[in-house]
């Protein structure tokens, strides 16, 4: 008994880890209950040093301490606000009635806002809540089918998932361990092959159930000419604004994804406040759901660092690498069976659990088997998109399901509507996977590494067990370099010896990387004021 | 029992109060935070500014101020976000808004979901929470002892965010044991718990 234990600790945790989520007690404790009972177990049977719990306080700190996560209270708060600062009905009925007189008019107008307000927050509920409230009743008044209007709202709405400043994307940048900007720039291209699919399956429609999306009647259409104009830039003005503020100051370089996010807030609130949307309620509302989803998610990932420092230290990485690695197809059937998997599992899991618990068990996989992590964390962010979609949990529906009025809509055709949308972004998916340029394309290309030039500055080895420094692929030269920090990582092909050097021979449990980076050290850009500041009292004045 | 459910009321107006200064923190953390990014690359100019214009001596105070302390802005900026995360996790699991996987749940009676509560509760959130604060209170005191500061120039103590950890954990401690309470009045008596199971705002 006690021998098939040791030998069989990491299925069995995993089958814990399953029992402890299904039963339906708040995840976060679930998971860490199992994690530390497996973890006494796992002193005992002496897979595990000790002093693990050591290390336990450690990677505790590194959550509460990792500045990219700021991001999550931020894009929320920002999301809040603009659900109901006026934005997305200026937008709305500016495109409605520009679009209106086309067949299919409305349906356009709703993906074009779900895009442009997804290009500036980075939360689903806000698109999806704001443009239903709007979009919905005119829609359905002029006689498109309630499947239709229903679907392409949420659809649209979970547009914001993928595009650039998303919030899902920061978090999986985060747990893939690569820069929040190159996730943003591997996005831009799959966004807008979503948005030309969403276009196109309009446009389908509108020659084949022409009846499903009439074009506006003229009577509907009361802006014509400059008061039409007026219309669409009140809209698209503050949205270019927020939208330079909060992305392009990532893109220039200027701000990191977290100050980006605040910046988005405080640019919010003015927008609010010139609309005169802005009262206490709606702001401390905000700021009390922002409150209560930081909570949960920082417990979420407390909960999930837990279990995997444990399920690290009796080797789980190893049993997932085996069962992964062994599956039939290589890197294509790799990214196949992820994809379902993570589809199904998005039917139960929530977007972050799926980010905090099961990304890190399949990511040193992927790694392993040479897939470009970027392109790897976009795929994924895309999939999940999947799940605010698919009945009968999806979040979008769920939203869509509260602003809808029942005796109008029946929760079946809020369901059924959503079905074409999940096989389009499902095709999406299998466009990124089998056309992976789609994603690097918008990447900054790798420097041309020329060896003369090549200066080996030795980074410190001991705090982060050397996962920093890999060693070059076997028998490829120098032309594939080798990978340092600080360049950016370049496609390896050949075996990556790196994985194998470091594994540590004890089970000691180990520090998932991209950890250790928040742990204390100074950080560059923080030093950067400094130096200016201070130099100025010396500086003789004029 | 009366006493009991007593005691976990006062646990939850405690934590609500607490869960208050949560709510407050991430509004100055994204005001902090926007005013870091634009003091620091706004600050060229206003350096520029304050030369060219000898009454602005106010500003120049205010850039040099930065300027010494601008570590401990960017620090505090994480600081209020663990505490936001540490302090609003009680009031969050007293509204019942930490996510579950709600397969089962979702679908099984009212007293059953009471039951899961009551046993997770006991077996799941009080095992870990006096874990965490027995692990992390030690850390706390070291930091205390040794007045460990930032190893960032300028920055901040670091024993304030060291304490929120067993803090944090040994709120969500005390709700657990309030929540405990309640599934208890909710199995034995007529007592209903206010708060039913919705769907998670995400």
């Amino acid at each position: 008994m006690i021998e098939f234990v040791t030998h069989n600790m990491a299925p069995l945790m995993f089958a814990g880890l399953v029992f402890g989520m299904i039963i339906g007690y708040p995840a976060a404790f679930s998971i860490a209950a199992v994690g530390l009972i497996f973890g006494f177990v796992g002193v005992e049977l002496g897979l595990i040093r000790p002093d693990f719990l050591g290390n336990l306080t450690f990677q505790m700190y590194a959550v509460i301490s990792n500045d990219l996560l700021l991001a999550i209270p931020f894009f929320t708060l920002m999301g809040t606000i603009l659900e109901r600062c006026g934005l997305a009905e200026d937008l709305l009925e500016g495109f409605g009635q520009l679009f209106g007189g086309l067949r299919g008019g409305l349906s356009y107008a709703v993906i074009i806002v779900g895009a442009v307000l997804g290009a500036i927050t980075g939360t689903v509920a806000a698109s999806v809540i704001a443009m239903g409230l709007i979009s919905l009743p005119v829609m359905l008044k002029y006689g498109y089918s309630k499947r239709h209007a229903t679907g392409v709202i949420a659809a649209s709405g979970t547009i914001t998932q993928l595009v650039p400043p998303s919030l899902v994307l920061v978090v999986l940048a985060d747990q893939l361990g690569r820069s929040v900007g190159d996730m943003y720039k591997g996005a831009i291209g799959p966004s807008l092959i979503q948005i030309a699919l969403f276009m196109g399956w309009v446009a389908i429609l509108s020659v084949l159930r022409p009846q499903d999306v009439p074009a506006l009647p003229p009577e509907a259409r009361t802006l014509r000419g400059w008061p039409l104009f007026w219309k669409c830039t009140k809209g698209m003005v503050p949205s270019l604004i927020l939208i330079f503020l909060v992305l392009g100051t990532i893109f220039m370089g200027l701000a990191t994804p977290t100050e980006a996010g605040a910046m988005g807030v405080v640019g919010a609130l003015v927008l609010a406040a010139i609309n005169r949307r802005l009262t206490w309620q709606l702001l401390w509302q905000g700021m009390e759901t922002t409150m209560k989803i930081t909570a949960f998610v920082v417990f979420i990932l407390l909960g999930a660092r837990t279990f995997s420092l444990v399920f690290q230290g009796v080797g789980g990485k190893e049993w997932i690498e085996g069962l992964l690695t062994a599956l039939p197809g290589g890197v294509t059937g790799f990214l196949i069976f992820v994809n379902v998997f993570v589809f199904i599992l998005a039917f139960f899991l929530d977007f972050f659990e799926i980010a905090f618990i099961i990304i890190p068990l399949l990511a040193p996989v992927a790694e392993k088997l040479g897939i470009d992590l970027i392109w790897f964390g976009v795929l994924l962010g895309a999939n999940m998109q999947t799940s605010f979609m698919h009945p009968p949990f999806g979040f979008a529906l769920f939203y869509l399901r509260g602003i809808a009025p029942r005796s109008q809509v029946p929760s079946s055709d809020i369901y059924w509507g959503a079905i074409p949308w999940v096989v389009l972004q499902l095709m999406l998916c299998a466009i990124l996977i089998f056309w992976p340029t789609s994603v690097t394309y918008f990447l900054d290309k790798p420097p041309v590494v020329d060896p003369k030039n090549i200066e080996i500055q030795i980074p410190s080895f001991g705090k982060d067990g050397g996962v920093g420094f890999q060693l070059p692929p076997l028998g490829s030269g120098f032309g594939q370099g080798p990978s340092l920090p600080g360049f950016p990582t370049l496609p390896t092909t050949g075996p990556d010896l790196s994985g194998a050097a470091t594994k540590a021979p004890d089970a000691k449990p180990s520090e998932p990387s991209s950890q250790t980076q928040t742990q204390d050290s100074p950080k560059v850009e923080e030093a950067k004021p400094e130096p200016k500041a201070e130099a100025k009292p010396d500086e003789p004045k004029q | 029992m009366q006493a009991l459910l007593g005691f976990s009321h006062a646990i939850d107006v405690f934590n609500r109060w607490i869960s208050r200064v949560a709510v407050w923190l991430v509004l100055l953390a994204a005001l902090l935070s926007a005013g870091n990014a634009f003091f620091r690359y706004g600050i060229v100019e206003l350096i520029d500014l304050a030369r060219k214009h000898d009454q602005l001596g106010a500003l120049q105070a205010i850039i040099d101020g930065y300027g010494r302390n601008s570590n401990s802005f960017l620090e505090a900026q994480w600081y209020m976000f663990a505490f936001t995360a540490l302090f609003g996790a009680a009031y969050t699991l007293k509204v019942n808004e930490h996510v579950r996987v709600d397969l089962l749940y979702g679908g099984v009676s009212e007293r059953t979901r009471t039951w899961i509560d009551l046993f997770g509760g006991i077996f799941c959130l009080l095992p870990f929470c006096v874990v965490m604060v027995y692990v992390t209170w030690p850390w706390f005191v070291e930091s205390w002892r040794i007045n460990e500061m930032s190893t960032n120039a300028g920055g901040l103590p670091r024993w304030p965010v060291k304490l929120i950890l067993p803090v944090g954990f040994g709120l969500v401690l005390l709700q657990g044991i309030s929540e405990i309470i309640k599934c208890v009045a909710a199995l034995t008596t007529d007592y209903v718990r206010e708060h039913a199971y919705e769907k998670p705002l995400q």
